[in-house]
């Protein structure tokens, strides 16, 4: 610890061990020292003895000698000790599983993650007919997903923009239908999700499946994430009045206001 | 650690793991803590463990209550994410079938609930060959085969 460069306010090596793991994330799959070293410009030989104390924690694995680094069980239970540290969402939790049961629907919760939308909670439907392929990491369109859409109605619009600019960019334009016209368009249509307050799509990703999202928002009234409920067009009716729409509401607005009552 | 990991290994840094011990800490305690509890929890000493609590809260590694206590942070729940997306429940179990397989000596199966029932996805031979008609994409009927067992408690 005697050669530790360390300010009055932090530890220089904290810092640097964060800018690798921050490389990692950035580059979205398994990456070599080099990789990693490089994009976080840092020479590999300094990376190296990094990465070696975070492979001895756990935050990282490689699946065989000198393979390429990814994130390690370290990592995943950091994230799911945040997920059950904030009221937000360990209520959540309970709506999840109080819709599922109740619609017959899947119910998500989803946060803003690397990349996007992101799945960190799911719950299948009460008969278990686990047809969609949606898991906890998974992403979610923000142009064309009622998850993504609360997003866009209620997320950091620098960090929603360009997130947006990009989907309507991406190529072929025939491998990404979208029926959202153009920003201007996407701009209209969250304006609409935040004044009815959720967000509804039926059957654009998948026919036949429907899905609505509610915002969620913490002890500081801040937007925290959106629960969403996916299902069967036979088990959700998507308008405003429906018992769907209704019982994902009247969870969301309960687990609102039980967390701006709460004090921590 | 012993002079062999440590040359097969390479040498590290010792603050990550330091570091490491109290992100552990507030991982195994849910609720929010103040530093002193965090830092008893790690092992070391409140002074020590400060200055890691000021580079982890720059990172949103970290973050502080209303009241001064420390919880993990968003960035802590984007490596979670990462790590999500990394893992494939299919691989994992391949990995335990292979394992059960290697360790008992019998032919290990895993299967899936697919279209017309429990389907056979991966066979592991045993050491003692069994000439079964079982191969990847075997159907079995749910009723009379003992994989009821796993279909059940699977379900």
């Amino acid at each position: 610890m005697g050669s530790e460069s360390r300010s009055a306010r932090g530890i220089q090596s904290i810092t640097v061990g964060g800018r690798l793991l921050q490389a990692l994330i950035d580059g979205a799959r398994p990456m070599t020292l080099r990789e990693i070293a490089d994009r976080a410009e840092i020479a590999p030989a300094q990376a190296h003895a990094y990465l070696v104390s975070h492979r001895r924690t756990g935050m990282v694995v490689q699946e065989f000698d000198s393979g390429p680094y990814l994130f390690g069980p370290f990592a995943l239970k950091l994230g799911l000790a945040r997920l059950r540290a904030l009221p937000v969402y360990g209520r959540a939790e309970a709506l999840l599983k109080s819709l599922s049961q109740e619609l017959n629907v899947m119910s998500v919760l989803a946060v803003w993650g690397p990349g996007g939308p992101s799945a960190v909670m799911v719950v299948q439907a009460s008969d278990k007919r686990s047809d969609l392929n949606i898991r906890m990491g998974t992403r979610f369109s923000v142009l064309n997903t009622a998850t993504g859409r609360i997003f866009g109605a209620h997320h950091d619009p620098a960090q929603v923009e360009p997130h947006v600019a990009a989907e309507f960019a991406r190529s072929p334009a025939a491998f990404y239908p979208t029926d959202v016209a153009g920003p201007e368009d996407f701009a209209q249509r969250v304006a609409e999700v935040r004044d009815q307050g959720f967000a509804s799509i039926r059957g654009a990703r998948v026919p036949g499946i429907d899905a609505i999202a509610a915002p969620i928002f913490d002890e500081d009234g801040q937007f925290a994430g959106a629960v969403t409920c996916i299902g069967h067009a036979e088990h959700i009716d998507t308008g405003p009045e429906g018992a769907a729409v209704r019982a994902l509401l009247g969870g969301a607005a309960r687990l609102n206001a039980a967390d701006a009552a709460s004090d921590t | 650690m012993t002079a062999k990991t440590s040359k097969s290994e390479g040498r590290g840094v010792q603050s990550i793991e330091i570091g490491a011990q109290l992100l552990e800490a507030l991982a195994e305690r849910a609720a929010p803590m103040m530093l002193k509890e965090l830092a008893a929890a790690a092992g070391v000493a409140p002074a020590q463990a400060h200055p890691y609590l000021v580079s982890y809260r720059q990172m949103g590694m970290v973050e502080q209550t209303a009241s001064g206590r420390y919880r993990l942070g968003p960035f802590a729940l984007d490596l979670a994410i990462m790590r999500m997306r990394t893992i494939d429940p299919m691989q994992l179990a391949s990995q335990a079938v292979i394992a059960l397989s290697l360790e008992t000596g019998l032919t290990g199966l895993l299967s899936v609930w697919g279209a017309f029932g429990p389907t056979i996805v991966l066979v592991h031979e045993g050491t003692d060959q069994v000439h079964m008609n079982t191969k990847v994409g075997t159907v079995y009927n749910p009723v009379t085969t003992t994989r009821r067992m796993v279909c059940s408690r699977s379900h």
